[in-house]
């Protein structure tokens, strides 16, 4: 639940962060990478591929 | 019998096997589609650059991606409460999730009807917009149809804790969905 309402924040602050600036490309970028990995690591369990067992 | 080969029959009893083995190929499927998803977010900006048209519906976006964020949270409720054998928690997490899929498909729609008079397809933005929400909503619907499948297995008494790949893998595909929008939202709507 801390990952999704890290994700919920960050869209936000995101989205904000868009409508204020005039060329936001470079300020999001660390927000799609920050989210994505969220999804990736908590949602996903990436981890788990390079683990020697099964849990 | 000379041979020192293992008998096919032993790899399929080797329970701790299997699950590895399905995770591997998961993910290298999962790779694959984000080459088909990269393709088309390159093309986005080679068509058109950052330009996006004033009219978007920022707010039906917005709104989109927090109802498919939300679907990522009670997927992944259902496949920790299958984890679990917490059965009826799984149905009603599953049941959240297709309703919360829905709800974005029809919020889509309602997007696609406004763009198709603002940007139609034939336009540069246009184009690589209907491609990326399209290639995006169909993966949303072959989810829905895999969440739907898992829920009636689930139902007539499937999955458990020592057996739920069936869960684990369909809610692995609908995090990628969010993920693929995850990109997909600001490349359309805030670059």
């Amino acid at each position: 639940l801390i990952g999704a309402a890290l994700l919920a924040v960050l869209t936000i602050i995101e989205y904000v962060v868009a409508i204020s600036l005039e060329d936001p490309l470079l300020a999001l970028l660390p927000f799609v990478a920050l989210k994505g990995w969220i999804i990736l690591d908590v949602f996903m369990h990436v981890k788990q591929v390079f683990k020697e067992g099964d849990h | 019998m000379t041979t020192t080969e293992t008998p096919r029959t032993e790899y399929h009893q080797d329970m701790s096997f299997q699950p590895r083995a399905n995770r591997i190929g998961m993910w290298l499927f999962l790779v694959s589609e984000t080459f088909l998803f990269g393709a088309f977010l390159a093309a986005r900006y080679y068509s058109t650059g950052t330009l996006r048209p004033e009219e978007l519906n920022q707010a039906l976006a917005l709104l989109l991606t927090i109802v498919l964020l939300l679907s990522s949270v009670s997927a992944y409720l259902a496949e920790t409460s299958i984890r679990f054998n917490h059965r009826r928690n799984f149905v009603i997490f599953t049941t959240v999730t297709i309703a919360m899929g829905l709800l974005f498909l029809g919020g889509v729609v309602i997007e696609l009807k406004e763009a198709i008079h603002l940007y139609p397809p034939g336009t540069p933005y246009g184009s690589s917009y209907f491609m990326l929400i399209g290639l995006h909503a169909f993966h949303v619907v072959s989810g829905l149809a895999a969440l739907g499948i898992v829920l009636f297995l689930g139902l007539k008494g499937h999955f458990g804790s020592k057996d739920y790949w069936g869960v684990e893998g369909v809610v692995k595909y609908w995090h990628f969905v969010d993920l693929a929008w995850l990109v997909i939202y600001p490349t359309l709507y805030l670059f």
